[in-house]
């Protein structure tokens, strides 16, 4: 027999060492290393003569995650073309194969003595299309030689855009700016009215309306599950738990174990946005319409409205009905005569409501001061500067109101003059700038501070070009030209640590720039080469590189080469261009604030901190609506205890998850809880009747009383006028219910007293007809609990009751099997009838009754049989 | 006064859609989970309509099988027709021998008083979900050669009214009763009624032993 060397001689080994199967661990490995090692060599000694070898023996690659092509094309190239491929990595291994490269993985790396190179699977189709090995230069993923990092490739860029976030929010605007449209005159005598919608929590909406099984679950959205991944949205349920966007995810974690991580779908997030911006320019004129981020937008409503701000909140409330109909996700609306106050009242309405802010100057300071609206939600104030001002005048100074103690000489002193009065005024809510003014990028920056980790000058100098050629597409698209450039640099900052808690971030770093008047230009190639030459002067050590860009200022419009853009309010512009301001120390606030900015100063407060802020207005306003909470799933009627755990475990993962999911989720339900109390109860129900059968009338409608007095105040039950009981403040509606409620109680209680002290003919506790039946249909438990109280006191002897009772039982197991078609129902009354029979062995006579007409009249009544047939009551 | 009758109706042909694919996906994971089939024949998949999890097969003939079933099936339950939709299991190694069948019980009442809104369909989504629990706990069938049929249960004459040309066999109750053996045991899988949609469905298991 012809049997390939490397196998047989393993085999005889295995022989010689007379081991079945596998002694330990390692061995268990040893094996499985050479038996794939086997299976590699017979394809290889299979393969044909003519393929030119280009690989050697000693190129013995491993595939480290996902590559095209894919693990197992490689190992086939691999074998067609000489060279070995392992399975694990070890000493053997000389080449890693992989695209990107995991931290831990790198580490491990390290701690090898003679590290395999990293590369790119481009060098092996690379080296086989031209039939000779070739330099691993300009294929490696980590740079040996020098830090071991990962080297960016130039594609790197592209892709980043393509899965940041801040990206997508920033660009979405430069898309859909109509804003040229935006500058017409407004008599300065006519009030104008703004309004400033915000979708909630925008990118967990998107998730939650296409996965309503998310809805009550908390949910965020993140690039990963775990580690440093930042969280840039997450659902109020999350909120609640403490998650803000922006944290990290372990912190996440923490405070939320069973936080569900969704990836971002940016597709969906632009459809959907779009959807929004279809219905803002149906309503309104696309000039009064100004898209901001993908989730935001103001809009002029000034000549609709007529100078009636009823109209204006008319308009508005149309307006995000439209869009929760349009999209399937909630906005929220402020409104208000300026930008600055707009976006104050929208922080106030959310989540899903509208609020209307008066500009009248005392109902503004008011509404600050007692919003306590926190420094960092005035414009101009990030965290840099927040903390440059508690250091200077305090940590007391929390709240724009704070702020008013403050002169304007004492805010500019510490801020510089512009900034300083634009703060001065803002947290006065006085707009520092008409938002009607031109809105024209006044410089175009693109930058990228994250993962950013270079070893050699020429990577950077490529990836300079890139970024030359973004910008050049920006200047292009807006057809303008740049006669400054500039190059900033974050370099690591002298002591921090070479890899920073945030994974692949910036960490500490020192900012440096470095700027050049040229001619007016929007070519790529100039612009890159002037890039080129700045970066070179700035003297950065390259591995200490932690984020670069490049920035055009002093920009021209193509066509009259003399015009300058005018600015728009600070306020306006940051969300997407950052103004040089010259020198090193104003360029630092400016790259600061930016980066704040695109994390949202409002998402920073927890919605709780938010909720407790605006309680008191919540209760005043009418106009603010508090949104509509999910009505909870229906009941789930299993227990672990039902679960078959053989056939679990023979399921897929998920769906043992979602059955076990759905047991824990239930445990929390009402109904369970009652069915658990009725089973413990069993054992000695003798002695508690009484007790038992109060708790379970409190468990039983404690979810139901408050809506059946909401119901009996509508139905007029009461003397209260249900309208105006719905127009009061929740909290008193609240408490009206409440009270209700611990009435009925109390007149319960008397009721049972009374009926209690009228001594019964037979001792049996026999509950009325009228009373028992009309509950029967809506919980089978309430039935399980009165069927099994009675047949736990039924004795030998001979009672009268006991032929009423059975009629009851039997019409309602008629009713549910024939007309309610719920054999399930039926089947559990059975069930529980059975196990009264271990306890109280008088009555089995009564569950034998019963069973039998259930199987031979109602069954086949019902059409489930035709025959005599018995029925299953043991479960599945 | 048009817009709500239109979204009614939109309402109405939406729980048929979800119906239809419902009892779809249910023949699929019988088969799945009864061993009718080996397992590799299937895979996972969300349906598009019940937003569920459930198996389904990889063959393209039963899959078409079980598509045109649905299918010449759809305008019966559309109007009311069908009573019961009948998995039948049996075993050719006892001689074609029925073992068991599954019985969705269907009752579509027309309901005038849909109220359209968001979360109408929500609770519809946990009901079917709690069908699809229970179903995957059920265990292989231990008979082998295995094959199945379906069944329904309809007002015939009203059916031949609608469809001309009859892709069924027409079976007496006579008929089927021939064939079972003695003793039969039930078994209920799962209970569900919606009023906001007029939805009331129930499904069981009738098993067939020999004496």
């Amino acid at each position: 027999m012809d049997v390939p060397k490397s196998v047989f001689s393993v085999t005889t080994k295995r022989n010689r060492e007379n081991v079945e199967g596998w002694t330990s661990r390692d061995h268990y490995f040893d094996v499985k290393r050479k038996r794939l090692e086997e299976q590699f060599e017979k394809e290889r000694t299979l393969d044909k003569p003519q393929i030119f070898k280009v690989m050697t023996k000693d190129v013995r690659i491993y595939v480290d995650g996902r590559t095209n092509p894919s693990m197992l094309e490689l190992k086939e190239l691999m074998a067609q073309h000489g060279g070995g491929f392992e399975q694990f990595v070890g000493p053997s291994v000389t080449h890693i194969i992989c695209v990107n490269l995991a931290e831990a993985t790198l580490k491990r790396l390290q701690t090898m003595m003679n590290p395999p190179n990293v590369v790119n699977p481009k060098w092996i189709t690379d080296s086989i299309r031209s039939s000779c090995l070739l330099s691993l230069k300009d294929y490696l993923v980590v740079d040996r030689k020098n830090t071991n990092r990962p080297a960016f490739k130039s594609n790197d860029l592209g892709e980043f855009q393509k899965n940041s976030r801040l990206h997508l929010i920033g660009a979405y605007r430069k898309r859909h700016d109509h804003s040229d449209t935006l500058d017409e005159e407004v008599d300065e005598h006519v009030r104008k009215f703004i309004v400033h919608l915000d979708m909630d929590c925008f990118f967990a909406s998107v998730a939650m309306r296409d996965d309503p099984s998310l809805v009550d679950k908390p949910i965020a959205v993140a690039h990963s599950s775990t580690g440093n991944s930042e969280i840039s949205s997450a659902n109020y349920v999350a909120r609640s738990y403490g998650i803000k966007a922006g944290m990290w995810m372990t912190t996440a974690r923490e405070k939320c174990p069973n936080l569900i991580v969704l990836p971002y779908e940016m597709d969906e997030y632009e459809r959907t946005a779009q959807r929004m911006n279809n219905i803002l320019f149906e309503m309104c004129e696309k000039k009064h319409v100004r898209i901001m981020s993908i989730d935001e937008a103001y809009i002029d409503l000034t000549t609709q409205c007529n100078n009636d701000h009823r109209t204006a909140i008319h308009i508005v409330t149309n307006m995000r009905n439209n869009i929760r109909e349009a999209t399937g996700c909630t906005c929220s609306a402020g409104i208000s005569h300026n930008m600055l106050l707009a976006r104050m009242a929208t922080k106030h309405a959310k989540p899903n409501g509208q609020y209307y802010l008066d500009d009248v100057e005392h109902i503004v300071t008011n509404f600050i001061k007692d919003q306590k609206i926190s420094l960092l939600e005035i414009p101009g104030i990030g965290r840099k500067t927040f903390v440059k001002i508690q250091e200077r005048f305090g940590q007391h100074i929390t709240t724009a109101s704070d702020l008013w103690t403050l002169s304007m000489h004492q805010l500019t002193q510490l801020l510089g003059s512009k900034n300083g009065e634009s703060i001065y005024y803002n947290c006065r809510g006085i707009p520092t700038a008409t938002p009607r003014a031109t809105f024209c990028a006044k410089s175009i920056g693109v930058e990228m501070n994250w993962g950013i980790r270079f070893s050699t000058q020429d990577q950077v100098n490529v990836f300079l070009i890139d970024l030359s050629k973004q910008v050049s597409t920006r200047l292009k698209s807006q057809s303008s030209k740049t006669k400054s450039i500039t190059v900033k640099v974050k370099a690591r900052k002298q002591g921090a640590p070479i890899e920073p808690i945030k994974y692949m971030g910036h960490g500490p770093c020192d900012n440096a720039s470095k700027s050049i008047v040229c001619d007016a230009t929007d070519d790529s190639t100039l612009i890159g080469k002037h890039a080129v030459h700045l970066y070179q002067q700035l003297n950065v050590v390259t591995t200490d590189l932690r984020g670069i860009g490049i920035q055009v200022t002093k920009l021209i419009k193509a066509s009259s080469s003399t015009t300058y853009a005018t600015s728009l309010s600070q306020y306006f512009t940051r969300n997407t261009v950052s103004d040089v301001s010259g020198g090193d120390d104003g360029e630092v606030v400016q790259q600061e604030e930016q980066q704040e900015v695109e994390d949202d100063p409002f998402e920073g407060i927890t919605e709780q901190e938010i909720e407790e802020l605006f309680a008191d207005i919540n209760n005043q306003q009418v106009q603010v609506q508090r949104p509509t909470t999910p009505p909870p799933p229906q009941q789930h009627d299993i227990t672990y205890s039902q679960i078959d755990k053989n056939v679990l475990h023979d399921l897929p993962k998920h769906i043992q998850d979602e059955i076990l999911g759905d047991c824990g989720q239930k445990k929390k339900k009402p109904v369970l809880t009652i069915k658990r109390k009725v089973n413990k109860k069993n054992v000695d129900v003798k002695t508690t009747n009484v007790d038992i059968q109060q708790m379970f009338v409190k468990i039983a409608d404690s979810n139901k009383q408050e809506q059946d007095e909401m119901n009996n105040i509508k139905n007029g039950v009461y003397s209260l006028d249900y309208s105006v009981v719905r127009q009061l403040p929740k909290s008193i509606q609240k408490e009206i219910v409440k009270n209700k409620v611990a009435e009925r109680k109390d007149r319960d209680l008397a009721i049972k007293i009374q009926q209690q002290q009228v001594p019964t003919p037979n001792e049996t506790v026999l509950p009325h007809s009228d009373t028992f039946f009309p509950c029967l249909r809506d919980n089978v438990y309430q039935v399980c609990f009165c069927v099994c109280e009675w047949m736990s006191q039924v004795t030998d002897a001979p009672d009268e009751s006991e032929q009423v009772f059975l009629e009851m039982v039997l019409q309602w197991f008629q009713q549910v099997v024939c007309q309610e078609k719920n054999l399930e129902a039926a089947v559990k009354l059975l069930r529980y009838m059975k196990k009264m029979c271990d306890q109280n062995p008088s009555c089995e006579s009564i569950f034998n009754k019963v069973n039998h007409v259930v199987c031979t009249n109602i069954l086949p009544m019902s059409g489930v049989c035709d025959q005599n047939c018995t029925i299953n009551i043991d479960g599945i | 006064m048009s817009d709500l009758v239109q979204e009614k109706a939109e309402i109405v042909h939406d729980v048929l859609g979800i119906l239809i694919d419902f009892i779809e996906s249910v023949i699929h994971t019988i088969l799945y989970v009864r061993g009718v089939y080996p397992n590799y024949l299937f895979h996972e998949v969300v349906s598009a309509y019940t937003g569920q999890l459930h198996y389904m097969s990889r063959n393209p003939t039963l899959n078409k099988y079980v598509t045109d079933l649905m299918k010449s099936m759809r305008e019966w339950i559309e109007n009311g027709l069908v009573e019961k939709v009948i998995i039948s299991i049996s075993s050719n190694q006892t001689g074609g021998g029925l073992i068991e069948q599954h019985v969705i019980d269907l009752e579509l009442i027309k309901n005038e008083r849909i109220e359209p809104n968001s979360q109408i369909f929500s609770p519809l989504y946990w009901s079917l979900r709690e069908f699809f629990v229970q179903l995957h706990s059920l265990q292989p069938l231990i008979e082998s050669d295995l094959t199945f049929n379906v069944e329904v249960e309809a007002k015939a004459s009203q059916c031949l009214q609608l469809t001309s040309n009859l892709d069924w066999l027409i079976i007496s109750s006579q008929d089927q009763l021939s064939s079972f053996s003695n003793s039969v045991t039930i078994q209920p899988i799962k209970s569900m009624f919606n009023e906001g949609l007029g939805l009331r469905m129930q499904m069981y298991t009738k098993k067939f032993t020999s004496e």
